[in-house]
């Protein structure tokens, strides 16, 4: 028999005793049913989850959680913000996919498929699987078959090639500068193949009415609970690819007053608020100092402009919407609307993308002018009635509405402030029904041809929100769109934001910071490019 | 009290004014509540004048004030005085409702008076109509009504005044169906004149006591049905301002502490109300000399 | 208002004696002629009366289904294109139009409404996904929980004030009753609440924060009826119990403040009838003690008008919740209904306005059947 040394009886006896201790702290921590839980608060309900739809924010959200992408922005820690990390330009890692390579000079984009990956129904995920992915983005009815075509040339399903097992190739017809950053959208879902064909019929071969409502695939965390209304429960799934996240279950509650919000996180009863918007700014900035809780603010890519319907006079006429530019009150705004927590627009291009050029902009608050480019266009005698149309629940938005309006008053305007749901904004907005209304725009893809091109291209009608069409930037837009990444490129941008300034395409107004307000404690925060968190990688310090 | 008709001659010779003063003088609170009344109409009427700033200007260094000198009753986020809104939101808050219950009552009651009179199968259909509008709370028909129609004053108007004609057709009805048998009602039949006639020009006078008391209380239930309507935001569109409107604005304030914002908008709605209510008890305790003894 | 309404119900035709004022005096002073009749006929004109007024139900239902379905037609805005989102094609939303039955003639689509209302199809809300039956069914606990605390506060408050004000008339407790009535109806519901918050919670931290209907670290207690505070009682966890308590007190009292007056009112008119009537003089003259006639008789033949007047808050209750629920952040069914308005969501909105109506229907049908099966001249006997 070994020699038993009272040492190792110590040892043991302090091993068992720390462990005994651990379990103790452990349930004095007060986890619910011994998992870890997050408890985060947001206005938000899922819509639908079918990667290739129109979504809530809420729905974003759970799908950028629940399913595994080819690619991901990489992220780096933000200096001087603990805890807080943030994606650089031009930085990707894999994620379901192991290791990429470009051939034919860039035009086609060879993937590999990372081994060993199996679905939670217990099938490997293998290169068809990406193939069906890509396939259903194209095809089904959503909005997911736009961006292909547009941003990779890539029209055809027989340009997607599954070349063995564990490699998938995309052809395109020449090197496209986004590559890689379309791989990294939260659309691109890895979806079990098998799972989503069992529940096809005829009538809806991709699927659709089955994935509103549920989620197959494979993902860092499993939807479990949905109740609309009441609260959305992720938890972790098991047997993934990667250490299980420290975080096992997340609870997103539901809850749609503000003051609620602010109430919960006073109390500590949730760990973090999001959504978009969350919380609105004055919120956050009576949050500033309050113990216990931390405020993470970066800026963003994120647009808020006054839109002005070209396709409905006045604002057909260039003179009239630089005249609206002249009024807006922006020097009040900022300050009472934003409390620091943006910064004001100069330009059509956010001031994060690259090109963007802030000298361009001759606009500031100046009434006098404004008055005077108004009866330039012959207008501003009799007041004109004009509807400006917000959504409901953005704050930001109804406070900016009315120092518009007030302005906008004086120089020979009517404005009654009409508030729209969500979706019945975007109905109106996509049939061309507004004539003033105050939109915003978060370019996924941090290019500022993909930016130009959603919201300013004649082709881009449910994204054109101002119905512009001007051959000139249609030009710019097409030679510049694909062309690889260099120094002609960038000027073709600038060149294209002085066209869409001095044409007052939009009533600037500001970009937003990306605010999140949170416990003190939790790290881990990481802001990429489409703004949606990933609670993968959050722990608490 | 009621004077008898059987003294009636001498009874004019005394002016009835001064028999109403007489009256009014006994009842202190329905005479407090008459004054406050023309108050209420006069600042709303004069409210342009007697405003101290403009209600739509906007002042971003004076914003989210409490109550000064300067601003008595405080300001919103926008920097905007809220007594010159309180004050034009009267405007609105009176007039919507008024409008609504002078349309209901005439309409009610010609309907509730021909249906009442008529009797038979017209009378039939008007009260299962009115049975089956009835069964709906009003502030629910209201709420449905405005989703259906629309946020402009007209509608406005048009839903407070279809949730309140039923009432008026029931009230007018049932008087109807009394005073129909009536000596009097006999009298002008046998003269031979048409039934439209005795029913509109011989009886409906006759039952107007109950209904001038339901259209002050109903004045009062309108107002609060109308705030309600704002406040869920189903109701009046900026830049118009209204109390409820203006309540549910203060209400997400009151987080930050700008509890001035939601309680004098809510104050007014009150005032106008409870005056309305004890106009319409006075009036009542003054008209109907049979209710008077259980009160 | 509640005088105004209750002119109302007393003009609506009933086989019954009217319930008038003077009529009502007039019940509790008739004594003797008809009643010999009485004992051989009262059954069967009673189950005639019964089958009369479950019958005349039927037309009003039917009205109520119209109404609800026409308000809807009304609505502005294409369900179909809500349905297919915001980037379908022409060919699709047409597509959506046809299988929803949009394209069809107004009477054909009622037809499909009420065959949908009896299979329990109620139609689909456009920001849950869910049907509406569902959405309904989960969301109900939480209203039938506060209408019926709010019930109870009230008649727990209101009623006893009433009687004590007519007992007392004319005293300190009579002035202050008819000030707290009169207020009550006068103060608009939402105002009151924020009120309440602000106060109670905000300025001195009485009550809990207005956050929903359990303290934001309690989970809910194992589902019996879905009403917690019956449910947690029933499960003996007591903290739940405790919690949900709290939570439920500032929206029951300001929903039971705002129906408060109209049973007071009701209560102290009725009693002070009631104690000016013959036979209570005659019960006094006979020497019974003061104390058992007022609280024993009297008050037995006052309660059958309290219950009538349930009968008609039970409708403020109804518009109530709805203002309630938004201003407390109650998930029920009145919160539902009023985001449903808001963003003209024709489901829910159809089948909110159609319950409300039906149970209002019910409710009074239930009143005055309670009301025939205990006529007071019986107890007279």
């Amino acid at each position: 028999m070994p020699d038993i040394k009272r040492r190792d009886v110590f040892k043991l006896a302090g091993g068992i005793a720390s462990l005994a201790l651990g379990q103790g702290l452990a349930s004095r921590r007060g986890m619910a049913q011994g998992a870890r839980t997050l408890t985060i608060a947001w206005d938000t309900d899922i819509d639908t989850l079918d990667p290739a739809a129109f979504k809530s924010i809420g729905a974003y959200v759970v799908q950028a959680n629940v399913y595994d992408n080819p690619l991901m922005w990489k992220v780096r820690p933000v200096e001087g913000k603990p805890g807080l990390y943030r994606s650089q330009p031009g930085e990707f890692e894999g994620n379901a996919v192991e290791s990429w390579s470009f051939e034919k000079d860039g035009a086609t984009l060879v993937l590999k498929v990372r081994p060993g990956l199996k679905f939670p129904s217990g099938r490997p995920v293998a290169a068809r699987a990406f193939k069906y992915m890509f396939d259903r983005g194209m095809q089904s009815p959503g909005y997911i078959r736009l961006l292909f075509p547009t941003l990779l040339a890539v029209t055809k399903p027989e340009q997607i090639e599954v070349r063995d097992e564990r490699t998938v190739a995309i052809n395109m017809p020449a090197p496209s500068p986004m590559t890689l950053d379309v791989m990294a959208l939260s659309n691109n879902a890895l979806l079990d193949p098998d799972e989503v064909k069992a529940h096809a019929t005829e009538q809806d071969p991709w699927a659709t009415e089955w994935l509103k409502r549920n989620a197959a695939g494979l993902g860092p965390y499993t939807l479990v609970k949905n109740e609309p209304g009441i609260e959305v429960v992720l938890e972790a799934t098991k047997n993934y690819w990667r250490p299980a996240p420290y975080f096992q279950r997340l609870v997103f509650k539901f809850v749609p007053n503000e003051s609620d919000r602010i109430l919960l996180l006073k109390r500590r009863a949730v760990d973090l608020v999001t959504g978009r918007p969350g919380l609105s700014p004055k919120s956050v900035k009576s949050l500033e100092g309050e113990p216990g809780l931390k405020i993470f603010s970066v800026q963003d890519t994120t647009c808020h402009w006054l839109c002005m319907n070209g396709k409905k006079p006045p604002f057909d006429n260039v003179k009239v919407r630089q005249a609206i530019n002249y009024a807006i009150p922006i020097q009040a705004i900022i300050p009472n609307v934003l409390y620091g927590y943006g910064a004001q627009m100069k330009s059509p291009l956010p001031n994060l993308t690259p090109g963007h050029d802030e000298t361009l902009s001759p606009y500031k608050h100046d009434i006098a002018k404004a008055k005077s480019l108004m009866s330039e266009a012959g207008l501003g005698g009799t007041p004109i009635p004009v509807e400006l149309a917000i959504r409901v629940g953005w704050l930001p938005h109804e406070q900016a509405a009315t120092w518009i309006q007030r302005e906008l008053e004086q120089i020979g305007f009517q404005i009654s402030i009409v508030k729209e749901t969500d979706a019945a904004f975007r109905q109106i907005a996509s049939k061309g029904g507004h004539q003033l209304s105050i939109e915003s725009w978060q370019s996924w893809i941090n290019d500022p041809f993909y930016h130009l091109y959603f919201n300013f291209s004649s082709k881009a009608i449910s994204t054109n929100t101002a119905f512009y069409a001007n051959p000139e930037i249609d030009k710019i837009l097409a030679e510049n769109m694909l062309a690889p990444q260099s120094d002609k490129r960038l000027a073709a941008a600038r060149q294209a934001q002085k066209i869409l300034i001095d044409d007052a395409v939009w009533g600037f107004l500001w970009y937003d910071n990306w605010t999140r307000v949170m416990r003190t404690d939790l790290v881990g925060v990481e802001k990429r490019w489409d703004t949606f968190e990933r609670y993968y990688d959050m722990k608490l310090a | 009290m009621a004077v008898p008709a059987t003294m009636a001659p001498v009874a004019r010779r005394r002016s009835p004014a001064r028999a109403l003063w007489r009256r009014l003088r006994r009842n202190p609170v329905t005479l407090g509540a008459l004054c406050v009344i023309v108050a209420l109409l006069g600042a709303a009427a004069l409210a342009p004048l007697i405003a101290p700033f403009d209600p739509d200007a906007t002042d971003a260094a004076a914003a989210l004030q409490s109550i000064s000198w300067q601003h008595w009753l405080g300001t919103d986020i926008y920097g905007r005085d809220q007594l010159s809104r309180i004050l034009f939101a009267a405007r609105v808050d009176l007039f919507v409702p008024f409008a609504a219950t002078a349309i209901a009552l005439t309409v009610g009651s010609l309907t509730g008076a021909i249906a009442g009179y008529r009797g038979g199968i017209l009378d039939q259909l008007v009260m299962r109509t009115v049975d089956a509008v009835l069964a709906f709370p009003a502030l629910v028909l209201a709420m449905g009504l405005s989703a259906a129609l629309g946020h402009s004053i007209g509608n406005l108007v048009a839903v407070l005044t279809i949730a309140q004609i039923p009432v008026y057709i029931r009230l007018i009805r049932g008087e109807m169906l009394r005073v129909r048998e009536m000596e009097y009602a006999e009298a002008a039949r046998s003269v031979g004149n048409p039934s439209w006639r005795i029913a509109l020009v011989h009886l409906l006078p006759n039952c107007l006591p109950p209904l001038i008391v339901q259209a002050t209380l109903a004045m009062g239930f309108a107002v609060l049905t109308m705030a309600a309507l704002s406040f869920l935001g189903l109701g009046i569109r900026p830049p118009d301002s209204e109390w409820g409107e203006m309540t549910a604005e203060g209400a997400s304030q009151m987080v930050t502490g700008e509890w001035w914002l939601f309680l004098f908008p809510g104050l007014a709605i009150m005032v106008t109300v409870l005056t309305f209510n004890l106009i319409g008890d006075g009036l009542r305790d003054f008209l109907d000399p049979r209710m008077r003894g259980v009160q | 208002m509640a005088r105004a309404v209750f002119v109302q119900r007393c003009a609506r035709d009933t086989p019954l004696p009217a319930r008038t004022h003077s009529a009502r005096a007039g019940l509790l002073h008739k004594g003797g002629g008809n009643r010999s009749k009485w004992p051989v006929t009262r059954s069967m004109s009673l189950a005639l009366y019964i089958l009369r007024r479950l019958l005349s139900v039927v037309p009003t239902l039917f009205g109520v289904t119209l109404i609800s379905f026409f308000l809807t037609y009304l609505l502005p805005g294409n369900p179909a294109l809500v349905k297919a989102g915001p980037l379908a094609t022409p060919e699709y939303v047409a597509e959506v139009e046809r299988r929803m039955g949009l394209d069809r003639p107004m009477w054909e689509q009622y037809g499909r409404y009420v065959s949908g209302l009896f299979r329990g199809d109620l139609g689909e809300s456009a920001s849950t996904g869910r049907p509406v039956l569902e959405d309904f069914l989960q969301r109900l606990p939480a209203t039938l929980e506060l209408t019926l605390a709010s019930l109870i506060l009230a008649v727990a408050i209101g009623v006893p004030l009433g009687v004590l004000a007519a007992v007392h008339r004319d005293t300190w407790v009579d002035h202050l009753g008819r000030i707290i009535g009169v207020a009550g109806v006068a103060m608009p519901t939402f105002w009151t609440g924020l009120l309440f918050i602000y106060v109670l919670f905000y300025m001195v931290g009485w009550a809990p924060a207005p956050l929903g209907r359990l303290a934001p670290d309690l989970s809910p207690p194992a589902h019996l009826t879905g009403l917690y505070v019956v449910d947690a009682a029933l499960s003996g966890n007591w903290r739940v119990l405790g919690s949900s308590l709290a939570q439920l007190a500032l929206p029951a009292a300001t929903l039971a403040f705002s129906v408060m007056a109209p049973l007071a009112r009701m209560a102290r008119a009725t009693m002070l009838e009631i104690l000016q009537s013959d036979y209570i003089t005659a019960a006094w003259a006979a020497g019974l003690p003061r104390r058992r006639v007022v609280y024993g008789d009297a008050l037995r033949n006052a309660l059958i008008p309290i219950v009538t007047t349930l009968g008609v808050i039970f409708g403020f209750l109804m518009a109530g919740n709805a203002v309630v629920e938004t201003v407390f952040a109650w998930p029920g069914i009145g919160n539902y209904a009023v985001t449903a308005l808001m963003t003209k969501d024709s489901g829910p909105i159809q089948s909110f306005v159609l319950f409300v109506a039906v149970m209002y229907v019910s409710v009074n049908l239930a009143v005055d059947l309670i009301y025939a099966l205990v006529d007071p001249r019986i107890r007279l006997g």
